[in-house]
């Protein structure tokens, strides 16, 4: 009895040694591969060209590739409710979005809880913005709340998904504005803006990533940043005519709950550094994306902030109590 | 002649080399059921980040085209579409294996796809800024009725009664409706499971429902899977270019058709090909024949599917929507390269445009040799080796296939018992087209009418929403004549005394 | 015009051709049943093709019983056993997947389908050879998409410790 407590003893001592010291020689040498990065949504959208920008200087800076695959299906719950069951070794990170992740598993089991996604950096975001047509009438945001009050319900906006950033957008901004519109979901950014340039829809619920994308064509009446985003300098923000939305469609990774906490940071730190670089910065930029850093030290702060406001939207929605 | 120029630049040999080993490879990729287009291009992306912006382009462009030519072996040989583009390709391309012409049906495919490949280039570098404007004028409403459209072909494609291909699509756009609803937001019919939440998977319906049924009986019977004959006969080229040539109108029509269709993003690509389908067999004299082996049944859809690749870049290249998903990450792949879609597509971006659009010309070009090449090979394989390696490989190649799409064993669960329902539908005069024709024009049926019912009711006029345009009362009237043409055919038929006793009371519900 | 020539041909036998629009009826029953519980945007689709088909299977059902129907004599060749074998042993093979590993369950799969398809008898030579080739295709293709196309297969939890 005694013997065997003894080795037990000195086997579980010898295995937390043991454990600390792969995760030191890991924290250390990490990543010694290829990190499989999964993509919960099919490939083109935002968060596959980010992926596929992140990838060259992941490669420059860590000498290991970044495997992009895809893994899509009910707006990301079909990989955000598989990850708690991928190797927890730090070679597998997963896309994190918001709103998505707070969103989706309210008030219903989508396979998934916020709380499963272990996120370890938070790397950027797409602005929400109203998008229309280089030919509307609606010059000013004041102009559209306008026609929206003479004309409860006729203004129409497409967007992308129910219960998704668009959607809260809406809703945020029919609260503050006071005024009533027709949101018309659409599968996708893509379809959403689509329906705007064929003049199916008055306005458009998009990203400056999306008016980035179509210069040519639409034009922004106000951007949900904190500032004027530098590639649309004359666009103005919410805050400025006095509605205060900022917020848009958040990007970062997640791990498996039981990813060592030291390989967690290395992941958030090589993150941050690919952030830092001024050719990706650059590129970012010119897409139309704000970037941001949510290292894994902030990330609870940052995720209880976003959570309150997306439960508050929710509740209007009538998604949650 | 700027384009000759990029051309040249294409030709160096480097990149007729990198065209070479796309086209090759994407053949390879596309003939594997489940390995789709989309994923050969994907995996190819960030290879193509260390290459010259022209290699990488060209590269792209070869695989793509090959992976689509590609999808036809599994269609003709193992009755598989490896995408829905190929759907109409099993109808008379499997029929022609089983009966022995597996090798003419190939190399009919390989004409028709350079054919139509060409046409479509053809299009996109001439008319693109035009025909871009056609993917604008279709709103929610007119994506409705063309789905509408799309189903209203069953009538004309179901063999036997027309009522249980009704049924048939209604248990498709049924299926279509599992899982998380994009309007709405609600969770349908997964009783619970999370299995189901994801919906069911296009592609892995594809390979359930036609490939496990040939599978199941394949095991049942020790007789070949294709009839062979004993003599040798090549590639059977001459006898292959008299049908192309006999078909030559419809070769240029399906082309066409398939181009045009293919501008609309998202539901083009899969209904191109069918509806080039039923058109060829509306125009044929002997259209009982197709759907037993007509090899312009054959022509049509092979010329309408490769023409998709050049009339798919149309609203991707200057509206920056991309048609197709493996559109999509070609798109995504040129922003990264630093390339703007818009007006300044054939002017600041020209060398960008030209150099791709020449990349497609000559992938398309090199289908011919490597084709025919790859393509005899295939057909040898498949009837040289023997049934107790055959049935394993093509298991195999289902699963891992099924799996690969979105690395999901659940998938293959779903995708196992698609095949097994189907085999048993099938069993009962359930042919598996209706129910794949529902399963993929159900969310652009739902989306359109929800999204027209929106914009209806905020408009105040909900009727005149979605029976106003123009062009929704052009496909209501295609959809009313494809419902009803097969009828007043039967009885123009049945007047000149010739009564066969099928089914004349069978009108839509 | 005689009977025989009115009467319509079953696929298979003519109870089942009445059986199967029974089913599709049960089928729309239970969609529109469950669509109850879904939001009206959510709902009117699965409730309006479930209401299609149902009218289909009804009309079907009324087209059999006024026009007769006339049981498919010339079918149902082969080996039954072995077809459900088949759909068993595939089953089989996906559910232990994620347990065994992809190489594992593969080439078990690969050797059980190729059991299931001989209908001649084996002779040693023709089993090795059978072999060696399953081997070097699954190992072709557990190449092509574990290590060219980065598809991350199953390495089986049994495994993973």
């Amino acid at each position: 009895m005694r013997v065997s407590r003894s080795i037990a003893l000195v086997t579980g001592l010898g295995m937390t040694i043991a454990a600390g010291v792969t995760t030191l020689a890991v924290a250390n040498e990490f990543p010694s591969k290829d990190v499989q990065y999964v993509i919960p949504f099919g490939p083109g959208g935002e968060s596959d060209i980010s992926a596929r920008l992140q990838q060259k200087y992941f490669e420059e800076i860590t000498g290991q590739q970044l495997v992009v695959q895809y893994m899509p299906g009910g707006g990301g719950a079909v990989g955000w409710s598989q990850l708690s069951d991928m190797p927890s070794d730090g070679y597998t990170i997963m896309g994190s979005n918001l709103p998505h992740i707070i969103l989706k598993p309210m008030g219903k089991d989508v396979g998934f809880q916020t709380e499963d996604l272990n996120n370890v950096f938070y790397f950027h975001y797409s602005p929400d913005a109203i998008l229309v047509r280089n030919d509307s009438p609606y010059e000013t945001l004041d102009d559209l709340i306008q026609a929206a009050e003479e004309a409860p319900g006729t203004v129409t906006f497409s967007g992308s998904g129910t219960y998704s950033a668009n959607d809260v957008a809406n809703t945020r901004f029919q609260q503050l504005a006071d005024v009533t519109t027709t949101y018309i979901p659409f599968k996708g950014t893509g379809a959403a803006v689509t329906a705007l340039l064929g003049g199916q829809v008055q306005a458009e619920w998009g990203y400056t990533t999306v008016a980035a994308n179509h210069q040519d064509k639409v034009r922004m009446l106000a951007v949900a940043a904190e500032e004027r985003h530098p590639m649309f300098p004359e666009v103005p923000t919410f805050k400025e005519l006095g509605y205060d939305m900022v917020g848009g469609a958040y990007r970062g990774m997640a791990v498996p709950d039981a990813t060592p906490e030291g390989v967690q940071q290395e992941l958030s730190d090589i993150f941050q550094q690919i952030n830092q670089d001024p050719g990706f910065r650059q590129e970012m930029q010119d897409l139309g994306f704000v970037l941001m850093d949510v290292p894994l030290g902030e990330m609870d702060e940052f995720m209880a902030e976003r959570r309150d406001m997306y439960e508050a939207s929710a509740r209007e929605l009538g998604l949650i109590d | 002649m700027e384009l000759l120029s990029y051309a040249l630049g294409a030709l160096s040999p480097v990149n007729l080399g990198l065209a070479l080993l796309g086209v090759a490879s994407g053949i390879v990729i596309g003939a594997l059921p489940g390995l789709s287009a989309t994923m050969a291009v994907a995996v190819l992306v960030p290879v193509t980040f260390g290459m010259a912006p022209e290699s990488a382009l060209i590269m792209l462009g070869a695989i793509y085209t090959g992976a689509i030519y590609g999808g036809s072996y599994s269609a003709i040989l193992v009755n598989t579409p490896g995408t829905p583009s190929a759907i109409a390709t099993t109808f008379d391309g499997f029929p022609m294996a089983k009966r022995g012409d597996g090798d003419l049906a190939v190399t009919l495919s390989t004409l028709a796809s350079v054919a139509g490949g060409l046409v479509g280039v053809l299009a996109l570098l001439t008319l693109a800024p035009l025909l871009a404007q056609v993917a604008l004028s279709f709103g929610p409403v007119e994506y409705f009725w063309l789905a509408i459209f799309g189903l209203t072909l069953i009538s004309a494609l179901s063999e036997g009664s027309t009522l249980k291909g009704f049924m048939g699509a209604g248990f498709g756009l049924l299926l279509s409706t599992i899982g998380v609803a994009v309007v709405g937001g609600d969770i349908r019919y997964t009783f619970g499971s999370q299995v189901l939440l994801g919906g069911i998977e296009t592609v892995s319906a594809l390979i359930g429902l036609y490939c496990i049924p040939v599978l199941i009986d394949l095991v049942a019977t020790p007789e070949a899977h294709l009839k062979v004959d004993e003599e040798r006969r090549g590639i059977r080229l001459r006898e292959g270019l008299g049908h192309a040539w006999l078909g030559k109108l419809n070769l240029l029509r399906s082309a066409s058709i398939g181009t045009v269709v293919a501008i609309l993003p998202g539901a083009g690509g899969s209904i191109a090909s069918l509806v080039s389908y039923s058109e060829a067999r509306r125009a044929a004299r002997d259209a009982s024949s197709f759907g037993k082996g007509n090899p312009q049944g054959v022509l049509a859809t092979e010329a309408a599917n490769n023409a998709t690749v050049g009339g798919g870049f149309i609203p991707t290249l200057v509206l920056g929507i991309p048609g197709t998903p493996p559109d999509a990450v070609i798109l995504g792949a040129l922003l990264v390269q630093g390339f703007r879609t818009g007006p300044e597509l054939f002017t600041t971006n020209a060398s960008i445009t030209y150099t791709f659009v020449a990349g497609l010309f000559l992938a398309t070009c090199l289908l011919l040799p490597l084709g025919l090449l790859i393509g005899r090979y295939a057909f040898k394989s498949i009837i040289t080796i023997p049934k107790a390696l055959l049935v394993p490989t093509i298991a195999f190649m289902t699963v891992i296939g099924t799996y690969a799409i979105r690395n999901s064993v659940s998938d293959v669960l779903i995708m196992l018992t698609l095949g097994v329902v189907g085999w048993l539908l099938n069993r009962y005069g359930f042919r598996p087209s209706p129910i794949v024709l529902g399963l993929i024009l159900g969310p652009i049926a739902e989306q359109g009418f929800v999204q027209g019912f929106l914009m209806g009711r905020a408009s105040g006029a909900i009727v005149t929403t979605f029976f106003g345009g123009p062009i929704s009362l052009t496909i209501i009237a295609l959809s009313v004549l494809s419902v009803f043409y097969p009828l007043l055919k039967e009885r123009r038929a049945r007047r000149r005394g010739h009564d066969n006793g099928s089914s004349h009371q069978e009108a839509s519900p | 015009m005689t009977d025989a020539n009115r009467k319509l041909q079953a696929a298979c036998s003519a109870r089942s051709e009445f059986l199967l629009p029974l089913l599709f009826i049960a089928l729309s029953g239970v969609c529109i049943w469950q669509a109850r519980d879904m939001s009206q945007l959510g709902a009117v689709f699965p409730t309006t093709i479930a209401l299609v088909t149902l009218v289909a299977a009804v009309m079907r059902i009324g087209q059999l019983a006024l026009r007769g129907v006339r049981s498919n004599v010339g079918r149902g060749r082969g080996s039954t056993p072995r077809r459900v074998l088949l759909v068993l042993a595939m089953a089989a093979w996906a559910l232990a997947m994620p347990w065994a590993g992809f190489l594992l369950a593969g080439l078990a799969s690969f050797v059980t389908l190729m059991l299931i398809a001989q209908h001649e008898p084996w002779t040693p030579r023709r089993l090795m050879g059978h072999l060696i080739t399953g081997g070097v295709l699954v190992g072709c293709f557990y190449g092509l998409f574990a290590l060219l196309l980065n598809v991350p297969l199953p390495v089986g939890r049994w495994w993973m410790g």
